[in-house]
């Protein structure tokens, strides 16, 4: 008995490039993971809001603007906090910096994935990410299959 | 450093030989020499009968004249270049490959509103916890064109939801400057079908979206000879995912919507075909992509002549501009994308090209540096130049390889045109999300190919190395935002608020009236709104478009 993991996906901020997240969003879901997927122009209480209502076990952002996904994954990261739900993971992948790919695992962002990163490596990411941390919520509503 | 002129190749922008048929008044433009090996070319011309007569020999060099009808325009006996373009969306003058200093440089002829300017959210007001690239405003637009020769500079604005509201400020600063708005030349994307369907920027809804569309076409018309309306763009749609096929079905289906619903405002095919002006992505699919280039002017001219029984050469003629396929670019082993830049750019000159931007190596990391850019314009440089491809018009035509795509191409393209028709037609289908959905289907099977290595990507899932040098990436800096803002606050504290206030109520009349808006809007600029503000007004009388979450 596995229970299927949940994962809120999202385009965080000024960026209309659709492509990337609704790939990875069908890889997920080909993968058997329970996709939320949000659309576009979210804002950072949007998406945890969301990852809180769907007893999330973790987020999944894309950005490809260019626009630095530091601040956007630091917010992300810290209304998580706030809401006592650290044990959602983190991932966002993109058109990042080298440094900024860095910074952002250094916060604590579980994953962050770069262009051609293939489907399988994410879907393992996830997979791996989320048995270390077993949802801590009440009534926590993974779906048993 | 200047654009060089595309040696010859402008005249396939202007006498198109398609299939073995002449398509389009091409008889403004200086011949190369045709070589065609296509043995019922002279049938298919004849039939055509666009008073062009033609001496043809299967595999000999052909020449093309002019019959005295159409001396008017022989007398306007100058080649028409084709245009290297580079699209400088990054950031602001004075910061690497500012768009103003492009121009300035005659680099670039393009001017590319940001993101966050085409939704109409200003610099430096946080939309929640949206962080974007700085903003432009009536204020940056005169900053970017600074110094620039509006009368004598053709600028394509690339921008689609507030396109309405890029035009009057364009226009809005060259009255300013004393520059009849006749003078102005230049293009305006107007294209919401494409946007709805493959360029998800916030949006008014469909029927505002397109109201403004159809002010643009109507305004332009009337009162800007020289200026393009539209620029149907399948590039996006390609690079959201859409196969070559897709991409040519649904800009050539968008093209008609357009043509139709201008012909509900009294304007004539032969008013507004003659402005269209198109955009493809070419990827790296080499001879498929050359076959949907040669398939679209020929089922855009049958189109004109079938669809609306216009035989006139000039709306029949498709001009076009390309882009190399972004998505292509890969961040492993970057230098491998300045190899694909430059087979996606000698196909797009095989299939004819009247104006081409070659994307940069450093793409999946940043926007381009300087370095990268000035590499793109190089290899275009290159291959107009020292190659001797652009001699010839449509070189490829009589290979029975390209010839059968090209036909492959043109069924399969009319089959979802019929398919769209059978829907209840493009505005259905964009409503039903239709294109949507066939778009997002391709890109999954696309992964999904890479995914299982049916499809080699070179440094991704094949021939991969461990280590790679990094390369010099381009930053923004902080500091044009900050300016921006700076911008943005002084104009607010220092415009004529009264005249602000009546402008903006002007457009909300407008906007609530059958009146053209374009006047208004200018106006409304004169008196220092921003997009913002004049953005807000047209969502308030039309409404939002909701993108759909589909994948």
């Amino acid at each position: 008995m596995t229970s299927k993991i949940r994962i809120v996906m999202g385009k965080p901020g000024l960026d209309g490039h659709t492509r990337g997240i609704q790939v990875v969003a069908r890889g997920f879901a080909d993968a058997g993971f329970e996709v939320i997927y949000l659309g576009l122009y979210k804002t950072a209480e949007e998406i945890v809001r969301a990852a809180l209502d769907e007893d999330a076990n973790a987020i999944g952002l894309s950005i490809l603007s260019g626009a630095s996904p530091v601040v956007f994954c630091r917010d992300t990261l810290a209304l998580l906090h706030l809401a006592g739900a650290d044990d959602v993971a983190l991932f966002v992948g993109g058109i990042i910096h080298d440094d900024e790919a860095h910074s952002l695992r250094e916060m604590g962002v579980a994953g962050v994935f770069l262009p051609g990163t293939p489907m399988v490596q994410m879907v393992n990411a996830v997979q791996t990410e989320v048995e270390k941390r077993p949802l801590q919520g009440i009534g926590v509503s993974t779906v048993q299959t | 450093m200047d654009a060089k002129l595309w040696r010859g190749l402008g005249a396939d922008l202007e006498a198109d030989l398609v299939l073995g048929e002449v398509v389009g008044g091409g008889l403004r433009a200086r011949f190369g020499p045709l070589y065609v090996t296509c043995p019922d070319f002279h049938l298919e011309a004849a039939k055509l009968d666009f008073g062009l007569a033609t001496k043809v020999r299967q595999g000999q060099k052909l020449a093309v004249l002019a019959k005295a009808s159409h001396e008017h325009v022989v007398a306007d006996a100058q080649p028409t270049p084709g245009v290297i373009r580079l699209l400088s969306s990054v950031p602001l003058p004075g910061d690497g490959l500012g768009t103003g200093r492009l121009l300035r440089r005659n680099l670039s002829k393009e001017a590319v509103f940001s993101l966050r300017t085409g939704q109409g959210r200003p610099a430096g007001r946080p939309y929640g916890n949206l962080r974007g690239v700085a903003g432009r405003l009536y204020i940056a637009v005169h900053f970017v064109l600074d110094g620039l020769d509006l009368g004598k500079l053709r600028v394509s604005l690339s921008q689609t939801p507030t396109a309405v509201i890029g035009l009057g400020m364009f226009i809005a600063v060259a009255r300013k400057r004393g520059i009849a708005i006749d003078q102005l030349s230049g293009t305006v994307q107007n294209d919401p079908l494409n946007m709805f369907n493959a360029e998800p920027f916030p949006s008014l809804s469909v029927e505002g979206a397109m109201r403004c569309c159809m002010d643009i076409f109507e305004f332009t018309n009337k009162n800007m000879p020289k200026w393009h309306p539209v620029l149907i763009n399948g590039y996006n749609t390609k690079e959201s995912g859409a196969t070559p096929l897709q991409e040519l079905a649904f800009l050539l289906a968008n093209a008609t919507c357009y043509l139709d619903e201008a012909a509900k405002r009294g304007l004539s095919v032969d008013q507004i075909a003659p402005k269209f002006a198109f955009y493809f992505g070419v990827g790296s699919s080499f001879f498929e992509e050359i076959a949907k280039v040669r398939a679209a002017r020929c089922m855009w001219a049958r189109i004109i002549r079938d669809r609306y029984g216009s035989a006139n050469p000039a709306s029949m003629l498709m001009r076009y501009h390309v882009q190399t396929c972004g998505s292509t670019l890969t961040r492993q082993q970057p230098l491998n994308n300045v190899v694909r830049c430059t087979l996606q750019a000698l196909s797009a000159v095989l299939g004819g090209v009247s104006s081409l931007h070659v994307d940069s190596y450093d793409e999946a990391f940043a926007a381009p540096s300087e370095k990268a850019a000035l590499l793109s314009i190089r290899t275009q440089q290159i291959i107009a130049e020292e190659t001797g491809v652009t001699d010839v018009i449509d070189p490829l035509a009589g290979s029975y390889y390209v010839e059968s795509l090209t036909q492959e191409m043109m069924r399969g393209a009319q089959a979802y045109l019929d398919r769209i028709d059978a829907l209840g037609g493009v505005l259905n289908c964009v409503k039903n999300h239709f294109f949507t959905r066939e778009i997002a289907a391709a890109a999954q099977k696309y992964q999904k190919e890479i995914d299982r290595g049916e499809r080699t990507i070179v440094g991704v899932n094949a021939y991969r190395t461990e280590e790679e040098d990094p390369i010099d990436v381009y930053k923004p800096d902080p500091e044009i935002r900050r300016q921006a803002i700076e911008r943005i606050q002084k104009l607010r504290a220092t415009r004529d608020q009264q005249r602000w206030k009546e402008a903006l109520d002007n457009v909300r009349e407008a906007a609530k009236s059958k009146d053209n808006l374009v006047p208004a809007v200018v106006e409304a600029c004169e008196a220092y709104a921003t997009f913002a503000e004049i953005r807000n007004v047209l969502k308030e009388v039309y409404g939002e478009y909701e993108f759909p979450a589909i994948y």
